[in-house]
């Protein structure tokens, strides 16, 4: 196996269990869609306020789903043992990682890109802004589950590894959570988004280059 | 495979600040198996472990020689890509069917770098050998049925179809086990006999840690106990 059958090899099979495991991805996918219709019947059926509160809170909501997703990302390959035989078999460790990290990206964060124009409807977000509502979180939601994903593999086999995962996470989250709410915020007040969303893709570029590499080193150290 | 030999030099491994083995210096060639043998606690899963490149060793020099090659020293890392492990863990996705573990783990098992043919692809093993490679632990009833209906014993079978598919393909001369037999019945350890015995006629070699004795020794064993020299709790913890 070179890099990129590796890939290949574990995007397929975690696409494959994901499949017989449709209750993960709906899970996350639930958690999204229901938290972010929380605040409509919290604050009422103010338009201005809804309006206002609407991109920050599908972010928010978006960033809390993709943590719901992150534990199952190397935990269940860890109990069963399928996790050590990738680490044995010498085959290309960071190609495996970017395989499991975009089947995790396919299962748990394109659906929150796809149902979100959904949510914008309940804040009442105006139809222009849906595009890129879908394009923010289309480069977001990615850098949020590298980053976590590497989170993961560091606390992978600690008691209450989850809350860890939680705690290193969101301060990593801090920045993209302000460039991708922000891009709608400054599209909702007349000016460009361009700047937030360049900064998003430059963001996602990085890390979907560098996480493999560095949770396949940092599952290293936790496996030992 | 003919002529493969690993010498492993000065090994040392500690877990913590506990020094399991301390400079231990063996060896494996084609044809042999070395039996790990030893109190629970002695090391042997640990000594697997480290020899599937899972936890670092505090020292040890790894001498290899090819089939029909020169020696050389080799790093853990490379160590890897000559050997076929079995850990402890079953290592069986419980969503996938039967045919579908093995078919996934046989690319695994893939000599690692670019592949050799043209066709290898996800699925580099062919279809009807891994159908062949089940019938022949005995699952070819059950290879469309989700492992999690499967037994403990049953998993375990589906490991050794893994071994049985490697006795057929190219490569990996050296098999790491841990504890093979321990969930299999008696037909099934008979099974890992032949599967060994075929491995070491070919020219290959296995490491194998196990509690029982395996019934009838195939082709040359050598024994390796780990607790002939105990160390004293009170021996000061290993520095570099």
């Amino acid at each position: 196996m070179d890099a990129l059958t590796a890939l290949r090899w574990a995007l397929r099979r975690d696409l494959m269990i994901a499949l017989r495991r449709k209750a993960d991805a709906l899970q996350v996918l639930g958690f999204f869609v229901l938290a972010a219709a929380l605040f409509p019947l919290a604050i009422g059926p103010q338009r201005e306020w809804l309006q206002r509160i609407g991109p920050g809170a599908i972010w928010v909501c978006a960033l809390l789903a993709v943590l719901l997703a992150l534990p199952r990302l190397f935990e269940s390959d860890h109990a069963d043992g399928t996790l050590e035989s990738m680490l044995a078999s010498g085959q290309p460790l960071a190609g495996l990682m970017a395989g499991k990290m975009l089947a995790a990206w396919l299962v748990s964060g394109a659906p929150l890109v796809v149902v979100s124009p959904v949510l914008a409807l309940s804040f009442d977000l105006p139809g222009e802004l849906m595009p890129l509502l879908m394009l923010s979180l289309l480069l977001g939601t990615p850098v949020l589950l590298c980053i976590g994903a590497i989170a993961s593999a560091l606390t992978l086999g600690l008691k209450g590894g989850s809350t860890l995962v939680t705690l290193l996470c969101l301060p990593l989250y801090v920045p993209v959570l302000v460039f991708g709410a922000g891009a709608l915020e400054s599209s909702q007040a007349g000016l460009s988004a361009q700047a937030h969303l360049a900064l998003l893709a430059a963001g996602m570029l990085l890390t979907a280059v560098a996480s493999p590499f560095v949770a396949a080193l940092a599952l290293r150290i936790s496996v030992e | 495979m003919q002529g493969c030999h690993l010498v492993i030099e000065n090994l040392t491994l500690a877990r913590g600040p506990r020094v399991l083995l301390r400079k231990l210096s063996f060896e494996v060639r084609s044809g042999e198996m070395l039996l790990l043998t030893g109190a629970n606690g002695t090391g042997k899963s640990s000594l697997l472990r480290a020899l599937m490149g899972l936890t670092p060793l505090q020292a040890a020099r790894f001498i290899w020689t090819e089939p029909a090659g020169s020696a050389r020293e080799v790093t853990p890392l490379e160590l890897r890509s000559f050997c076929l492990a079995q850990g402890h863990a079953a290592g069986v996705k419980s969503e996938l069917t039967a045919l579908e573990n093995l078919r996934m783990v046989a690319a695994l098992d893939q000599p690692p770098g670019p592949a050799a043919g043209s066709d290898q692809g996800v699925g580099a093993a062919p279809e009807p050998a891994l159908e062949q490679a089940l019938a022949r632990v005995g699952l070819e009833r059950q290879r469309h049925i989700e492992t999690r209906r499967l037994s403990q014993g049953q998993k375990q079978r589906l490991q050794l179809a893994r071994f049985a598919l490697a006795c057929r393909g190219p490569h990996r001369p050296i098999w790491l086990m841990d504890e093979p037999s321990a969930a299999l019945d008696t037909q099934g350890s008979a099974l890992l006999q032949t599967l060994l015995g075929e491995h070491l006629a070919r020219g290959g070699a296995a490491i194998v840690a196990t509690h029982l004795p395996l019934q009838s020794p195939v082709g040359h064993t050598r024994h390796l106990r780990l607790d002939e020299a105990p160390l004293s709790p009170a021996e000061p913890a290993w520095t570099p």
